[in-house]
């Protein structure tokens, strides 16, 4: 059944409680507005229509506007004119997206519009297509004439607003909505004023470079997406209703003459020359009820205006056929000097080959209606949910409450997160690491430190001194040093947090890497217990209390998941990198202190045992590194300063797991994968020490005693090329030799036939002769390895060592030595 | 395994707060019970004692709204409500033919804040709104804009009763005898206004010098404010200790502009019975189809 009976009656009962609201809270807004300061302006076409509903509200209420307003003559397109001149690209951006499936004859159509249809324009052929800026830069007739007439709408509106705006410091444009183009297309002109728009409703914001608009009041609604606790957001799926509602049937004002800077626009002058549609009656609707309701009481105007946007909201999101025709609004007016216009709503048929209903929606101004008449009625609930879902994002608003705390609580709970930091002696750090803390975006943590044998004075000081919330942080002294492993037990022991994370002190965060693992972890409970975040290594060292950094560098930045198989090799993300519940550290036990090094990969190899840790792809973890510089001692880091520990406690690590295996069923998988870790990291540091060792021995290439090339990758390749140089040399010389022979001999062959039929013999001519070494071949050094053959030698039995080496030394598996 | 070990080792391990106190102000059942205890403000005191001592601090600034005086255990909505039934009162006390009743005089009072901080102009940085601002546009919204003077004063009235000087700046000036004592507010309150409070929870002679951030100088929340009274001192902020119960305001931002600072939160059990009250509203509200929450949120 039909929510409304006729045009005027919508108008009446839907949306004239809602544009009643507005203009209250327009009206409270003008009220704080200063008479000298401020210049308000009510921008063409849709200001047309609110400053006659704002009129007629005051009217009703007896009260006068607290400041002088006046109608602005704008258009988006007059906005991009005028700001041709001062910011072209911004301008000719904003045109190139307005027009994006324009070409560009139509673009240029669309701007000299005036021009052409006052007959002041020559006729031009048709414009070949090209990007508008490299168009505008040719110094042909077109191109001249539309860069002067650009030039010269800039300057005349520049004059214009100069002429309205006065000694105003700051300009308020009141108009419909939504991303405020065209104020930041003025702003961006006309920088010397402060630029600020009361909108009925805020859409997200232009932006054009870095450019945006400045700051917009959405009075009714500010968001991007629809909030099903908040029915005005149901206008970001369907605004047409209101910008049908406040559009005049008037010319946009895209072109502006030297007349124009001196007048005053006058309402009832374009009132005269309005064309009015069927769907007008909406508006006259409206203008009654404020009339007859503009003087009720806030309260009244408050709870009227909450009934009508609920009920309008329902329509506007699951429209029946009946609502279709009341809510879509007049057919949409191609603007931008364009003439034309769309309907909310399209006929449910195909507009061309290829066409479909999903097409239609998705392209529909009103995407919801278009579904009601595209499927059939026991479908049409499911897909206006689906479109519904979509503007749906979930998130709260921007604004901030003010003069309430209202924050979460703090302390113990869900999304609690224990952030433990060791710290013995560092205070340098410390501070650095205080500062990483308590610039977290996200505030439910406690911060442990776990000060392991350092000064505690020291300690106190500079948490004394940092901006962490003070409530927040817990301190936990030992009296002497217990080891790295230790102290983060101690940190965790009695908390009761969600979360962990060791944040050790040498280390630092992203301001949101709290609230994205957090987020993330919340998002994916039923997949991982833990996260961690793509990593920047820092170079850096410590010049007294001074830090002072090298560089930067992704660290492991092909991690893309982790996989236990990949842990087995070797630990591979940092500790600070890492959020995990607590839930698995209590059922795994805590970090094992036996372990003066590797105690975070131990503890992350029984972490995945048990759970599966994400990889959320930002970097928002630091991993300070102090690797330039002596940096022995309090400084060093574990990894740099312990490297030997490292691989001591590698093995130890290992065979903890695999003697484990052996008794206790829960690690026989970890066991024989410690196993197959080893063989892995082995061959990949065998790969790593072609390359290490070649440049480590002065880069020249050569064969290990066990046949390996060793050397630099390039340089190998030029030894290669050596070698073949070497046998094509030989090559020529045995050319040259045979072509003496066949001289000699005045055979009638070629070279190439005696070296081909020499190389069938060579087995034969081996076993029959002596070989004396080539030059390449080291036989000293043959001879002195290899006793028996030169005992052999000395014997007469072989012409030298390269003899026995072809004969018999190559099959037998002895190396050949080169000089 | 490892956490077994680590309670073994209790003996070796200190577990500590940064100040004990905070743990007593977090779990106090009503703040002004707290500080009306002595010994509860001795402790405070003496970490402030420290503070100045080891930090030769010249002038100690007390944020004024919860940390100098001390409110009722109430949201500010029901302030706002109980100050619009307090207006329609005195109106009516007044013989005034007045068309409002307290839901209008609520629900018109935030609105004109909402416009005042939203579209106040911005003054280096900063928007403020003001209490006159506020009282003007409510009174034009209910239709009386002739009554703006007599809300001022209503609400000043209101903000009198409902405040009571906190017991430990007493004790405070005891033990610091010759640091002066200022103050500094983020309000929509301006300063002669929030000194006519002070003095009459003080004494007149008491109070130094107030600062609002209606008086347009600046704010702590934008932290314009620190180097405005780092010139007006002619000091530097090391040498200046600002106390208050807001994390961002009162503690982080002075820091971050060199001052020191010393954080005296509410209550935990406060922040929740406000909170608590705010929600119970906020539905009751809600029922009535009034979204509140979209008006208490200043775009700022």
């Amino acid at each position: 059944m039909a929510n409304w009976n006729s045009l005027h009656q919508f108008g009446y009962d839907a949306l004239g409680p809602i544009v009643n609201a507005y203009l209250l809270r327009l009206h409270s807004y003008l009220l704080q507005c200063d008479e000298k300061d401020d210049k308000v302006l009510f921008c063409l076409r849709a200001g047309l229509r609110i400053q006659e509903l704002y009129e007629t509200w005051l009217t009703a209420r007896s009260t006068e506007a607290p400041v002088d307003v006046e109608l602005l003559g704008v258009s988006r397109m007059m906005a991009i004119k005028a700001a041709y001149c001062f910011v072209p690209n911004v301008a000719t951006t904003a045109l190139g997206r307005e027009f994006s499936d324009c070409s560009l004859d139509q673009i240029i159509r669309s701007i000299l519009n005036k021009e052409i249809t006052s007959g002041r324009c020559p006729e031009f052929a048709p414009i070949d297509q090209m990007p508008l800026h490299k168009f505008l830069k040719r110094n042909d007739r077109i191109s001249e004439y539309v860069n002067n007439y650009l030039h010269q709408q800039s300057k005349i509106y520049t004059e214009y607003l100069a002429r309205i705006a006065g000694d105003a410091k700051r300009i308020i444009l009141v108009d419909s909505g939504w991303k405020g183009t065209s104020q930041l297309l003025l702003k961006a002109a006309y920088s010397n004023y402060e630029w600020e728009g009361l909108y009925f409703g805020c859409i997200g914001r232009a932006q054009i470079f870095d450019r945006q608009p400045g700051i917009m009041h959405g009075l009714i609604f500010d968001s991007q997406t629809f909030r099903s606790n908040k029915p005005e957001t149901a206008f970001t799926i369907h605004r047409h209703v209101i910008e049908s509602l406040f559009e005049a049937g008037i010319p946009s004002f895209d072109h502006i003459e030297a007349k124009d800077i001196y007048k005053k626009i006058d309402r009832s002058e374009f009132l005269k020359t309005e064309i009015k549609e069927k769907w007008d009656e909406v508006y006259l609707g409206v203008l009654d009820y404020i009339r007859s309701n503009a003087s009720d009481s806030v309260y009244e105007i408050t709870t009227n205006y909450h009934q009508a946007v609920k009920l309008l909201s329902s329509a506007i999101c699951y429209p029946t056929l009946d609502d279709i025709f009341f809510v879509s609004g007049k057919s949409r007016s191609l603007d931008l000097g364009r003439s034309g216009a769309v309907d909310a709503v399209m006929p449910a048929r195909d507009r061309f080959d290829g066409d479909s209903k999903a097409l239609r929606v998705a392209e529909a101004i009103w995407p919801t209606a278009q579904a009601r008449v595209e499927y059939p009625e026991e479908e049409v609930e499911k897909h206006q949910r689906r479109i519904v879902t979509e503007y749906t994002d979930g998130r709260s608003s921007e604004y901030f409450v003010a003069n309430e705390q209202m924050g979460g609580a703090i302390g113990s709970g869900p999304g609690h997160v224990a952030i433990i930091t060791r710290t013995k002696d560092r205070p340098v750090l410390l501070e650095r690491a205080a500062k990483s803390v308590a610039e977290q975006t996200y505030e439910n943590y406690t911060w442990v430190i776990v000060n392991d044998g350092g000064d505690i004075g020291e300690v106190l000081r500079v948490i004394g001194e940092s901006s962490v919330d003070p409530t927040k942080i817990r301190i936990c002294s030992n009296s002497r040093s217990l080891g790295m492993e230790a102290a983060s037990n101690v940190g965790i022991y009695g908390g009761d947090s969600e979360y962990i994370v060791i944040h050790d002190d040498d280390d630092s965060w992203h301001c949101d890497f709290l609230k994205q693992t957090v987020e993330f972890l919340t998002s994916n409970s039923h997949v991982y217990d833990g996260v961690i975040t793509k990593t920047t290594y820092v170079s850096e060292e410590i010049s007294g209390n001074t830090i002072i950094e090298h560089g930067r560098f992704p660290y492991n930045d092909w991690i893309r998941d982790v996989q236990l198989s990949e842990m087995i090799v070797g630990n591979f993300f940092a500790p600070i990198a890492f959020l995990f519940r607590r839930r698995v550290l209590e059922e795994i036990g805590g970090f094992d202190e036996t372990l003066p090094v590797l105690g975070d990969w131990d503890f992350n190899l029984r972490f995945l045992m048990k759970a599966n840790i994400g990889v959320l792809p930002k970097h928002l973890a630091f991993y300070h590194h102090r690797d330039r510089g002596s940096q022995a001692g309090t400084y060093s880091n574990s990894v740099i300063g312990g490297i030997d520990r490292h691989a001591e406690y590698n093995a130890i690590v290992r065979n903890k797991y695999i003697r484990r295996a052996a008794t206790d069923d829960e690690f026989a998988a970890l066991g024989n994968l410690m196993a197959l870790g080893f063989t892995q990291s082995d061959t990949r540091s065998r790969l790593n020490n072609v390359r290490i060792t070649g440049t480590q021995t002065g880069g020249a290439p050569h064969v290990s005693p066990v046949g390996h090339v060793i050397g630099d990758p390039d340089e190998c390749r030029q030894a290669m090329e050596g070698l073949q140089a070497e046998l094509d040399e030989r090559w020529i010389m045995l050319h040259q030799i045979a072509d003496k022979l066949i001289k000699a001999k005045k055979m009638k062959v070629s070279a190439i036939e005696i070296i081909g039929s020499t190389k069938e013999e060579i087995k034969d001519y081996l076993k029959k002769n002596k070989i004396h070494s080539p030059p390449d071949f080291d036989d000293e050094s043959y001879l002195r390895k290899y006793a028996d053959v030169s005992d052999s030698v000395s014997k007469g039995q072989f012409a030298s060592g390269f003899d026995h080496y072809v004969k018999h030394g190559k099959n037998e598996g002895r190396n050949r030595p080169k000089i | 395994m490892s956490i077994q070990k680590a309670i073994n080792k209790e003996a070796i391990t200190k577990y500590m707060n940064v100040n004990d106190y905070y743990k007593k102000i977090l779990e106090a059942e009503e703040f002004r019970e707290f500080y009306n205890d002595s010994s509860n403000c001795y402790e405070i005191v003496e970490a402030i004692c420290d503070i100045a001592k080891n930090k030769e601090i010249e002038i100690i600034s007390f944020d004024v709204f919860d940390t100098a005086l001390l409110r009722e255990g109430k949201p500010e909505i029901l302030r706002f409500l109980e100050s619009a039934e307090w207006f329609v009162g005195r109106c009516s006390e007044a013989g005034l033919a007045v068309r409002f009743e307290k839901k209008d005089v609520f629900l018109a009072r935030i609105m004109a804040a909402k416009a005042a901080y939203s579209i106040s102009p911005n003054i280096a940085g900063n928007r403020e709104g003001r209490l006159r601002d506020i009282a003007r546009i409510t009174c034009d919204l209910l239709g009386h804009p002739e009554l703006a003077d007599d809300y001022v004063t209503n609400e000043l009235l209101y903000e009198a009763a409902s405040l009571i000087a906190n017991p430990m700046l007493n004790h405070l000036e005891e033990a610091l005898p010759d640091i002066p004592f200022i103050y500094v507010s983020d309000m929509y309150i301006e300063s002669f206004d929030i000194r006519t409070l002070l003095s009459s929870k003080f004494g007149i002679e008491k109070i130094y010098d107030v600062y609002s951030s209606a008086d347009l100088n600046g704010s702590k929340r934008t932290g314009g404010i620190f180097s405005y009274l780092e010139g007006k001192y002619r000091t530097r902020g090391e040498n200046i200790l600002h106390i208050g119960d807001n994390l961002w305001s009162d503690y982080k931002m002075p820091k971050k502009s060199g001052w020191n600072a010393f954080y005296l939160p509410v209550s935990e059990k406060e922040k929740r019975k406000r909170q608590e009250c705010y929600l119970q509203l906020k539905n009751q509200f809600s029922e009535m189809q009034i979204d509140i929450e979209s008006q208490l949120a200043f775009n700022m």
